[in-house]
């Protein structure tokens, strides 16, 4: 029984969530491609890395095989892509600091919140990965082609779970803050407030 | 186990620290709100009526004093005991409406029960219901922006009946309206509160609810100046 409870909850949060990105869907499309372009450009390497059996040097992090500069580049992306989503997200916050509000005032736990703003971080973060996958491999198709050495499937499966983690962990680390800072929002306040 | 007052307050102080003065919003009110009647809470602006309204609705903690709902008292709860009390014992209609702009009317009305956990098939029932209820039948899938403002603050009230709740909060529910779509409104209260007994207290300026209230609370400066009543409720008890 508790079960089928939690899934009705989550079901209706996925849709809560998904018309809230779409209601903001040129904001949410950009987060989504930044996070694209980012996980783009890691999996691309690593598939090409892999493919010419490239030489690695890092020890601590193998399951990247990326060389020191790529990781460097990876890394400032990654940070790039942090600011953006986070950035966005707590825009999209402040935007619904009343409607949060309201239903924190209608009952709505910090846990259903929290979880909701979890399921909108995710959506992003899956389509955004998915995406910087399909730019990763469609850019290196050419790559190649010149070298006349084509990838296993193996390695493009790993790829794609490479670049969906990477987008969710770092969708998900972008979120932190502003879900805090909706969790914090009192009600009284927020009601008062005028856009 | 049926208590005779839904609303008990007790010695209730809230003040606020203004820079280096204290306002009294609300200086040492001892009020109680009987079962199924419609209180409405009257006073110029200032006079800490969204005080009182965010105190008995447990939005905001007051200074001193007591606030019991059905016997509980909410100063002692958490914040998850709160949110379960909101829920499911109190329901809000706002000046403002505040429906969430990316729901249909059904999907707003539907939205407490959610939270309270209820079943897909029990709450479009309860919904559909609620709406048929406040003149919305044919209104189920417009969104509030396709919605004019009569018929979003009857969203409001559906919503706010959603969970069957013990009393029904409004702050300022004829504020944003014109003549008679406020009038609408309160008509509409005042039938849900005869039929359905549901308790109403109503924080307002609006001297077209004196008329349909059982009793009326005067506020000044955060103090009770009066009440009076009407009707049956001969003595009130203060």
């Amino acid at each position: 029984m508790q079960k089928i409870f939690a899934n009705f909850m989550l079901r209706d949060l996925f849709h809560i969530a998904l018309e809230n990105l779409l209601k903001r869907s040129l904001r949410s499309l950009l987060a989504i491609f930044s996070i694209a372009l980012s996980t783009a450009l890691i999996s691309s390497m690593n598939l090409i890395n892999t493919s010419l059996s490239t030489k690695t040097n890092h020890s601590y992090l193998p399951f990247l095989n990326l060389n020191d500069y790529q990781l460097f580049t990876s890394v400032i992306s990654l940070i790039v892509c942090i600011i953006v989503i986070f950035n966005s997200t707590l825009i999209s916050i402040m935007e619904r600091y009343k409607e949060i509000g309201t239903m924190k005032c209608l009952g709505a736990k910090s846990s259903l919140l929290l979880t909701l703003f979890i399921i909108e971080s995710s959506i992003i973060g899956i389509l955004g990965g998915t995406m910087g996958f399909v730019i990763a491999s469609l850019l290196s198709i050419p790559f190649f082609i010149f070298t006349n050495i084509f990838p296993s499937a193996f390695s493009y499966l790993l790829s794609f779970i490479l670049s969906i983690s990477i987008s969710l962990i770092v969708s998900l680390i972008a979120t932190i803050y502003p879900a805090y800072y909706a969790i914090r929002i009192n009600p009284a306040d927020a009601l008062r407030f005028e856009v | 186990m049926v208590y005779k007052y839904v609303v008990e307050t007790i010695n209730l102080t809230k003040y606020y620290h203004l820079g280096s003065s204290i306002i009294r919003a609300i200086d040492d009110v001892t009020l109680n709100i009987y079962r199924g009647e419609y209180l409405s809470i009257m006073g110029p602006s200032g006079s800490g009526k969204t005080t009182l309204f965010n105190l008995i609705g447990g939005l905001d903690k007051p200074t001193s004093g007591k606030v019991f709902i059905d016997n509980i008292d909410i100063s002692k709860l958490d914040a998850y005991e709160l949110a379960w009390l909101r829920c499911r014992k109190i329901g809000y209609i706002f000046q403002t409406f505040n429906l969430i702009p990316v729901f249909t009317a059904i999907e707003n009305v539907m939205l407490p029960m959610i939270f309270a956990g209820k079943i897909k098939r029990e709450r479009l029932e309860k919904a559909k219901q609620l709406l048929e209820k406040v003149g919305l039948g044919d209104r189920l899938y417009h969104k509030p922006m396709e919605l004019s403002g009569g018929q979003q603050q009857r969203v409001a009230i559906a919503r706010a009946l959603a969970n069957d709740p013990s009393i029904v909060l409004a702050d300022e529910p004829t504020g944003n309206l014109d003549l008679n779509t406020g009038l609408e409104i309160i008509k509409l209260l005042r039938a849900l509160n005869r039929e359905r007994n549901v308790t109403i207290f109503c924080a307002t300026h609006d001297y077209k609810i004196i008329e349909v209230s059982d009793r009326i609370v005067w506020l000044r400066n955060g103090k009770i100046e009066r009440v009076e009543a009407k009707k049956y409720i001969e003595k009130a008890s203060l």
